[in-house]
């Protein structure tokens, strides 16, 4: 790739313009990249169906379906009452409206202008494949900048396949990711073009994209902390000039103002600590500014001193400044989520609701290795070459890698911004060792050249030229230079006696670029791999093998949602933990009390205490909370181990956190400090409501076997649960991965629940009994 | 710029403490004979215009001071605007001065005392001209004053 | 929504009854023992179990049947076979028709609307599935023999008690008590709250076995104390059905009977609606916007004679409420009488009292519920629930920049950069050439 670029630029095959044919083939090349990136996201699809996955894509299709039934002003303005049931969710005021709108935009376009009436469902599903074409064409730009277009290429196909990006952009992984990738590469791109041109004119396009890139995610507070820290460096080294003025504070001013228009960020660009650093970059920037305008007219030496010294004074102003209007109240002070990311404990014992997301938990060693393969050890390299030149755009790229290997550490989550400058740095890395070991054209010229005459090297060069196609078609083809060698091996010695071959430098170049072409081999079989096998899974419907390795779906989310859509009222209230809150809400059109927004911490602990606490306790909180059907998931029968038992810990500690002195974690554990569920578990877990919900009934299944909970692999006892008072048992799913409850009403009779229903079971047998014992009373006043 | 300058001589000032006062004052001084001396009407414009939105801009937050900030966001947008203003035109000063030095270079000798950072401007804007410039501005001032209309709403 | 369901069904079980009071006449059965109230040959008049089927003859088709008969279901079909039960003593605990009499049939008896009035007698037996009943609503009659006695207040025949006024716990049932001598159990009762005792035994009343007079007084031998000790309580369950027990067929005032056959104290909800007070004509929005002004309006009807006619509410302490709440109750208004209205816009009679509450809507969005929750002894319980979403202002709610004095400033400051823009921009490109020209030069 790159010997056909750089030394045919003058060339002409058969009439074209060799310049004309490398930008076809940059084009089929691009074709190629996003061809492969789209379909390597299309498995799900394939295996399963277009479906939206996991659970956060399920409110962010519901909320798109909001937008395209109803006015963008409805939209923005929109109360839901039907989640967090009875406090509603000023959805419109709280969401990133960037994805919603891009998918509404998308298909009123398709629909009114192109006449293509496509299904919202279809747009949602195929909108994180789309733009990750989207992403790879950016990857390649910012290389581009970066070193030059072969390396921009190699990104592009890295960028297009690379699992850690794949791992949130699959289709059907309709979330705010799928968009906020292809942004924040964007939004990167025209920074680093608008610091090399310094025209107010990419300053700007870096703030509109900066804008977009605050309506879709919440991570844009990463860019916003990132641009000014490139530009502190830069003034830090002395880089500072009137380019770096002008991007930076156009971008500044324009993409702050214009982020404080999406509702959910409101004022926070000026008020939250975590924006505060672009803040006090633009005023040292204004004041560096100044500086540097002295300076060009008085250039002694007194003056740098007096500038340093005011600088130091007013960074210290400055911070001094920062914690005493946190101290103050006026600035917020950072939010728990960034607090967990400095300290990995912190989330553990502050705030068990952010510490309860798998996604928040550290990253594990390997998955850096699962989710970028070969790149991740290219990476480092590429880092190494960007301190070798470190212009300007390469400072960024180290900072960014810097952050960003640390933030990925600290939460797996951020995987996902690592994955887009693991990529940049690993081609940049890639294409210098390629341009080096790829330059058998140049190998074999300066060794002819030194040798031989002006004229002999004009000639070589002449017959270089007539023989390029062909060699650059080889080089290009498969890297492959053994075949290409000897031909020109020969030659030579033709042109030149006393030229030294250089087998061993080239024996050598083919063995390196031999073995990375394995590797690059390995690298798409491997992202292939893992594509298929672990990012594809819509995770609402599952795939299992049976013993004769046919694949069996199971279903029992689905067929359980859409019993709740036909068999409840439609304002029927469902209470589940808020994994599911999403899902229900989107898949079963119920009001939900919980959802994965997880907004307010008390009314999640509300639905734990609900679930932990024994039936009375229950009852009154269902009662208040109005809730209709109690919707659990429990995998004892399949083995599926994500349930509701396994969560319930979750469940007790957020509620601990709240009602300390009822709900104690302790009383779930054993004596020895175990987590049973079988005949040894305590007297307060067998009391709760989630596990007589998850048990009810459960032996039964087994006849006169063990009834085994396949998951946690425990015996669970006949009489684990004899009764179920408060609530009565409507639907159970095929593998009993869902269980429906339904909460009864208050008892006519206005007896306690709990003897209502024991009358009721007992009734006839009781009434056998002779009984003049006068019962035990309150005083009735 | 030149109001801006009254804030930053105080600062100066206090650096002063252990640094000669007559090198502050005299760079000051140079500084300020030199900006007269190379003012163009472009430039000087450009400098009514600033100043004028740094007044507003202290105006504002005086105001914003003695009355307090009720109707935040209308106090952003007015604020803002003049920020944004004053930096959008910042840049198309720096910018055309920086244009304007080119010229001089290309027409002059060069400018031996130039800094290496200047000749690295001077290279890196050669393609943007001052029309160009100056339609970014524009192009920039029209967001800017769009996004404020909006927010003041 | 439940709730609203379960008012669907109030209202439509009242809507039967009263059907059945005004076509059909309501049908009772009388279930008793011949050996100690023979029924079928005639009664006397003067008896107090005379005069009660007189007053149930009077008021509807009567069924008699023995506890020993083989058939007493309640039920046909799913529906409840008789409106009204009437539940007299029995010499025996067991009854004929053991699969179909039982403790759950008469729950699901009353569950499904019908009434029960079971009197007691201290000489018989309550069969075992109506003592279950009671028991399990929270009425414990005294067991066999056992009878309220009062040394203090022995009655005019020498054997019983004398109950009077002071017995009586005020209520709107049953306003005069006056029996010479009271010969009868007493219950105890459990802290249900839909119980309410109508009379109580005087302060130095208890209840023991009346043949065993020599045997100590002690906390097993007596059933009741004092105060403890209720001659006559009613029950009203949620879906409104009636029960009420009595410690002897003495006690069966016609009031009494009356209430429980649902002829009195009967209420009934003609409508609820709500509305924007910016907008009357629009009922029932699904919406409101926090701070607005909110008229909730009700009608209530009171069952006199067969006839609907207004309610009016004559006391302070039964006034009608309204709660608007969500979780607790931000706002708890007494309802203001509107005035007699007609329920029906065809009809011109007045039948219906209109109650209103005009109230603003607090300044907290939510989805809040309209919280009508009247329940007072003796009346029929008036429940009604209706949930509406409480929005936040929508982005152009909110006052206007120009609005507001304060921001003047600023708006005019982002006009005059505007204006200052535009002037320079003009100036810029005016001076501009010849600027350039002279450089030229």
């Amino acid at each position: 790739m790159a010997d056909s670029s750089t030394h045919s630029e003058r060339c002409r095959i058969a009439g074209i313009d060799v310049g004309a044919i490398a930008l076809l083939l940059k084009a089929v090349i691009f074709l190629c990249i996003i061809g492969a990136a789209v379909s390597s996201r299309l498995f799900s699809v394939i295996r399963f169906e277009s479906i939206i996955h996991e659970f956060d894509p399920w409110f962010n299709f519901r909320a798109t379906k909001y937008l395209v039934t109803h006015t963008f002003y409805e939209f923005l303005n929109w109360f839901d009452d039907r989640t967090w049931y009875p406090l509603g969710r000023v959805t419109g005021g709280t969401l990133y409206p960037g994805l919603m709108v891009t998918a509404g935009v998308i298909w009123h376009t398709l629909r009114d202008w192109l006449k293509l009436p496509v299904d919202i469902r279809n747009i949602c599903v195929m909108l994180a494949p789309a733009f990750s074409g989207l992403t790879a064409y950016f990857t390649y730009l910012l290389t581009t900048e970066m070193k030059d277009f072969s390396a921009g290429l190699l990104s592009a196909l890295f960028m297009g396949i690379a699992p850690g990006y794949i791992s949130r952009s699959v289709a059907g992984s309709y979330d705010n990711e799928a968009i906020a990738i292809t942004l924040l590469v964007a939004t990167f791109y025209y920074w680093i073009k608008a610091i090399k041109v310094g025209s107010i004119f990419f300053g700007t396009l870096t703030a509109l994209f900066y804008f977009y890139m605050v309506s879709s995610w919440g991570g844009y507070v990463f860019i916003t902390n990132i641009i000014p820290l490139h530009v502190f460096v830069l003034i830090l080294m002395g880089r500072y000039d009137i380019k770096i003025y002008t991007a930076y504070t156009t971008w500044y001013a324009l993409g702050t103002l214009a982020s404080m228009q999406i509702p959910f960020v409101g004022f926070l660009p000026i008020r939250s600590n975590d924006h505060m650093a672009a803040l006090g970059v633009f005023g040292l920037i204004q004041l560096v500014a100044f500086g540097d305008y002295i300076k060009a007219h008085v250039p002694s030496k007194q003056f740098k001193s007096v500038l340093t010294f005011s600088i130091v004074l007013l960074t210290l102003l400055g911070i001094g400044g920062l914690f005493g209007l946190t101290a103050l109240g006026l600035i917020a002070p950072w939010t728990g989520r960034f607090y967990s990311l400095w300290d990995t404990n912190y989330a553990k014992i502050h705030i068990p609701i952010i510490a309860s997301v798998s996604e928040h938990q550290p990253t594990a060693w390997p998955s850096f290795f699962f989710d970028t393969n070969m790149l991740i050890w290219l990476f480092p390299a590429g880092i190494y070459f960007c301190f070798q030149e470190l212009r300007n755009e390469h400072i960024f790229v180290i900072i960014y890698s810097v952050l960003c290997s640390y933030f990925a550490g600290v939460m797996v989550r951020l995987m996902l911004t690592l994955t887009p400058i693991v990529c940049v740095a690993a081609a940049v890395a890639l294409s210098k060792l390629f341009d080096v070991y790829l330059e058998v054209v140049d190998d074999i010229r300066i060794t002819t050249a030194t040798k031989t005459s002006s004229i002999e090297v004009s000639e070589s060069v002449a017959s270089d030229t007539t023989t390029s196609p062909k060699k650059a078609g080889a080089a290009n083809s498969k890297s492959s230079g053994p075949t290409a060698t000897p031909v020109s091996i020969k030659k030579q010695k033709k042109t030149t006696s006393t030229t030294q071959l250089p087998i061993f430098k080239l024996a050598s170049k083919a063995l390196v670029v031999i073995s990375f072409g394995f590797y690059l081999f390995y690298f798409v079989m491997h992202c292939t791999w893992v594509t298929s096998n672990a990012y594809s899974s819509p995770s609402v419907v599952l795939a299992s093998k049976g013993a004769d390795g046919s694949q069996n779906i199971i279903d029992d989310y689905r067929e359980a949602y859409y019993w709740l859509r036909m068999n409840t009222d439609e304002d029927a209230r469902v209470m589940s933990w808020w994994d599911y809150g999403y899902q229900i809400g989107g898949m079963a059109d119920r009001t939900t009390l919980v959802d994965n927004n997880t907004w307010n911490n008390t009314h999640i602990a509300t639905v734990g205490k609900a679930m932990c606490s024994s039936e009375e306790v229950s009852y009154e909180v269902l009662r208040q909370h109005d809730v209709d059907y109690v919707l659990i998931i429990f995998g004892g029968l399949l083995g599926f181990s994500g349930d509701d038992i396994n969560k319930f810990l979750w469940m007790i500690r957020i509620a601990e956190g709240i009602w300390p002195d009822e709900i104690k974690e302790r009383n779930f554990f054993t004596d020895k400090g175990e987590y049973k569920v079988d005949g040894d578990a305590t007297k307060t877990m067998k009391d709760s409501l989630l596990y007589k919900m998850s048990f009810y009934r459960f032996p039964e299944l087994y006849g006169g076997r063990e009834a085994i909970d396949r998951v946690r692999g425990q015996t669970i006892p006949k009489d684990a649960v004899p009764s179920l008072s408060v609530v009565e048992e409507v639907f159970t799913s095929e593998n009993w991965m869902v269980r429906i409850y339904k909460v009864k009403d208050l008892d006519n009779l206005g007896r306690d629940m709990l003897k209502a229903a024991d009358s009721d079971n007992k009734g006839p047998q009781l009434s056998k009994r002779r009984s003049a014992k006068k019962p035990a009373l309150d005083l009735r006043v | 710029m030149a109001k801006e300058k009254v804030p930053t001589v105080m600062k100066e000032k206090t650096g002063a403490a252990y640094n000669p006062l007559t090198d502050v004052t005299s760079a000051l001084k140079i500084t300020f004979n030199d900006y007269f001396h190379t003012l163009t009407p472009r430039l000087k414009l450009i400098d009514t215009f600033l100043a004028f939105l740094v007044a507003l801009g202290i105006l504002q937050f005086v105001y914003v001071v003695l009355i307090g900030n009720f109707p935040f966001n209308a106090f952003l947008g007015g604020f803002c605007s003049c920020v944004g203003q004053f930096v959008l035109t910042v840049s198309l000063r720096l910018h055309l001065k920086e244009s304007m030095l080119e010229e001089n270079n290309e027409s002059d000798t060069p400018d031996s005392k130039k800094s290496k950072s200047d000749e690295d401007n001077t290279i890196g804007l050669a393609n943007v001209g001052v029309e160009r410039t100056f339609a970014d501005f524009l192009f920039a001032s029209l967001i800017l004053h769009f996004i404020v209309y909006h927010f003041i709403n | 929504m439940l709730k609203g369901i379960w008012n669907a069904f109030i209202a439509l079980f009242m809507i039967v009854t009263i059907a059945a009071a005004n076509i059909i006449p309501e049908s009772i059965l009388v279930l008793s023992d011949e050996k100690l109230n023979n029924l079928v040959n005639g009664t006397d008049p003067t008896n107090n179990v005379g005069r009660l089927i007189s007053q149930l003859t009077s008021k509807g088709e009567v069924t008699f049947k023995q506890y020993s008969d083989d058939n007493l279901e309640v039920f046909f079909g799913g529906d409840i076979k008789y409106d009204h039960l009437v539940l007299l003593p029995s010499s025996k605990k067991t009854v004929g028709d053991k699969a179909h009499f039982t403790a759950q049939s008469l729950k699901d008896f009353i569950n499904g609307g019908g009434n029960v009035l079971i009197v007691g007698d201290c000489d018989a037996q309550q069969p075992e599935p109506i003592k279950a009943l009671l028991n399990d609503i929270g009425i414990y009659p005294s067991p066999k023999g056992y009878q309220l006695l009062d040394h203090f207040n022995v009655g005019s025949e020498g054997s019983g008690i004398k109950l009077d006024n002071s017995n009586l716990i005020s209520n709107r049932i049953v306003d005069s008590l006056l029996i010479d001598s009271y010969k009868g159990g007493a219950a105890l009762i459990s802290g249900n709250e839909l119980l309410f005792p109508l009379v109580k035994g005087s302060k130095t009343s208890f209840t023991a076995d009346s043949k065993k007079a020599d045997v100590p007084l002690t906390q097993e031998s007596a059933w009741t104390f004092g105060n403890q000790g209720f001659a006559a309580v009613a029950f009203q369950a949620l879906n409104n059905a009636r029960i009420s027990w009595v410690g002897s067929s003495q006690l069966l005032s016609p009031q009494l009977v009356l209430w429980t056959l649902k002829d009195r104290d009967v209420l009934k909800l003609q409508f609820v609606t709500h509305s924007k007070e910016s907008a009357p004509e629009k009922v029932d929005p699904k919406i409101y916007r926090v701070t607005e002004q909110v008229l909730y309006t009700i009608g209530v009807s009171e069952l006199v004679d067969g006839k609907w006619v207004p309610f009016e509410v004559k006391n302070e302490e039964d006034k009608l409420q309204l709660s608007f709440k969500m979780l607790d109750p931000y706002q708890r208004i007494n309802m203001q009488p509107l005035g007699p209205v007609s329920s029906n816009e065809n009809d011109s009679r007045l039948d219906t009292y209109a109650y209103l509450a005009n109230f603003t809507v607090p300044d907290h969005h939510g989805v809040f519920t309209f919280e009508l929750d009247y329940k007072r002894p003796g009346l029929s319980y008036l429940m009604d629930n209706r949930l509406v979403t409480v929005r936040h202002l929508a982005n152009d709610e909110f006052k206007r920049s120009w609005e507001i004095t304060n921001a003047w400033l600023y708006v005019a400051c982002a006009g005059i950069v505007v204006v200052a823009w535009c002037l320079f921009v003009i100036n810029f490109i005016y001076i501009g050439k010849p600027n350039t020209s002279k450089k030229h030069q």
